[in-house]
């Protein structure tokens, strides 16, 4: 799965502290989901979201394998 | 009864983990010097207390650890459970090795398999932990 998390934090000038400190997880969570290592929980894409106020879909997406 | 001990948070956890720790190596480190002055009777109570103590120290900083990885972060949970697998597989299939060396070749050594299996499943997480720990970084 893919994200969009690095770009939309930098667009709003959140560091990964920042982010992390609004969604109540570590800077590591953060960081491993932006490395795309890591997969958010359903509830936690959802928080992300919120925060962004964009739809789970426009900031995470599968991407096809060809 | 799950709710309310999710709520505690269970302070001094690591301090009180090495305490016990060393609660229950003390007498083995004291007694020695002492052991021909004070009776059977009084080394038993000293033993059992420390043991009482030390077990207490374990299972509170051991549901202290338990109740801070499900309330906190979901990586660490996610790590955690993982090398938890990790560490259980490799434990039983340790088990399953030693029941068959033991039973054939070392029946005596059977009594020690609890206190084996012990040290490698703690050994095993501690190892997949570190392992895992990079795959997410």
């Amino acid at each position: 799965m893919k994200n969009r998390l690095k770009v939309l934090r930098a667009e709003r000038n959140l560091s990964q502290d920042e982010l992390a400190n609004l969604l109540n997880v570590s800077r590591q969570t953060i960081n491993a989901i932006e490395r795309e290592k890591y997969d958010p929980s359903l509830p936690l894409a959802l928080k992300i979201s919120r925060v962004f106020e964009k739809k789970v879909e426009d900031i995470f997406f599968l991407v096809e394998d060809k | 009864m799950k709710m309310r001990f999710k709520n505690l948070t269970f302070p001094y956890k690591t301090t009180i983990l090495y305490l016990s720790l060393f609660i229950l190596l003390l007498p083995y480190f004291m007694l020695p010097q002492f052991v021909l002055k004070i009776s059977d009777h009084i080394l038993k109570i000293i033993l059992l207390l420390s043991t009482l103590f030390a077990t207490i120290g374990f299972i509170y900083s051991t549901l202290g650890f338990h109740f801070q990885i499900l309330k906190g972060d979901e990586l660490r949970l996610r790590i955690h459970l993982e090398s938890l697998n990790a560490a259980f597989s490799i434990t039983l299939i340790s088990f399953f090795i030693l029941m068959f060396i033991f039973l054939n070749f070392s029946p005596t050594m059977l009594n020690w398999i609890l206190v084996i299996l012990a040290v490698i499943l703690i050994v095993s997480y501690l190892l997949a932990t570190q392992f895992i720990k990079e795959k997410y970084q």
